[in-house]
């Protein structure tokens, strides 16, 4: 797999759209996979990938030294956004979307299943730190460029999440 | 939803668990991604690159620059010419104890007798005197005497 950073220097560099395309083609699956994770309906996730590749293209040349940080922080700002345009009321991860979504996965296990409805139990920020740490693989300090937080804080708070998840994960049983 | 009977899990196992248990979700509709792709390369383009100022080209450079530059070097030429011709002159020869052309000026100048006066001095020949009106006359053409 090419390096993402690579892809979007050469993008910024010769505006080479070829570039551009195997980024998009690496990210946007697992981007529309964490934003339907994230509590979005299956078409909303489709119009906030578009949304969120559209507003990063205007701005990944001027800083492309994190593009794929930059990405997720655009989409889950643009995520925010349009929960609030909806409701007043704050993120809340829906899992009856993700529960949907397994029941289509012929590959899930059980045990995938019941630790996402468990990672659906924590606070938003943990659920967001667990997922871009964990998942999409973003260091430390690329996932506190995305929630404004300090590198430390981030380390802290991801060992924090993952004592949490545990604790919970034995509760439940 | 049956709960799987495991023992939790340690935090590395925590963690590739998220990363199979995140993967495991259904993939988007390749075409719908597709599209996006397409439309976004429509749609939005990349912001032009800027040009390193050492690449631009003189062709390049705003009129009112080439213009400043040429009058610039005119008035230079202009400067450097006018100074070479001042020390091309030659410099004045140091007058010791002789007396500059000033000092000399502020003498009594001697009065010169005037041409003009003298000739008015002269007499009037009286009139009616043809030969001697003819001879004062300027001759330019005499015939010979034949």
């Amino acid at each position: 797999m090419t390096d993402p950073k690579q892809l979007i220097k050469d993008y910024c560099r010769e505006s080479d759209h070829g570039a551009f395309s195997a980024f998009y083609r690496q990210q946007a699956p697992r981007l529309w996979r964490f934003l339907v994770a994230r509590g979005c309906s299956q078409d909303a996730a489709y119009d906030l990938l578009s949304e969120a590749f559209a507003r990063f293209i205007q701005v990944v040349c001027k800083d492309p030294r994190a593009p794929v940080a930059l990405l997720y922080r655009i989409a889950v700002n643009a995520h925010i956004d349009s929960y609030r345009r909806q409701t007043a009321s704050p993120v809340r991860f829906d899992s009856d979307v993700v529960d949907a979504a397994t029941e289509l996965s012929v590959e899930a296990s059980d045990e995938h299943e019941y630790l996402r409805t468990v990672i659906g139990t924590l606070d938003e920020k943990e659920q967001n730190l667990l997922l871009m740490r964990y998942w999409i693989g973003l260091t430390h300090r690329e996932v506190a460029e995305v929630l404004g937080l300090p590198p430390g804080t981030v380390r802290r708070q991801c060992a924090a999440a993952v004592k949490k998840l545990r604790q919970r994960w034995q509760d439940e049983q | 939803m049956t709960t799987p009977s495991l023992q939790a899990p340690s935090g590395r196992a925590f963690e590739r668990m998220i990363r199979e248990a995140y993967e495991g979700m259904p993939a988007p509709d390749n075409s719908r991604i597709l599209q996006i792709c397409d439309e976004l390369a429509m749609h939005h383009r990349p912001p032009a690159r800027p040009v390193h100022p050492r690449q631009r080209k003189t062709s390049e450079l705003p009129w009112w620059l080439v213009g400043l530059l040429l009058a610039g070097a005119a008035t230079a030429g202009w400067w450097a010419g006018s100074s070479l011709q001042d020390k091309a002159k030659p410099e004045p020869a140091i007058l010791g104890d002789e007396e500059t052309p000033i000092q000399q000026g502020v003498k009594a100048p001697v009065a010169e007798p005037d041409r003009d006066q003298e000739v008015k001095a002269q007499p009037e020949p009286p009139a009616g005197d043809a030969h001697l009106e003819k001879k004062r006359s300027p001759v330019i053409y005499q015939r010979e005497p034949q």
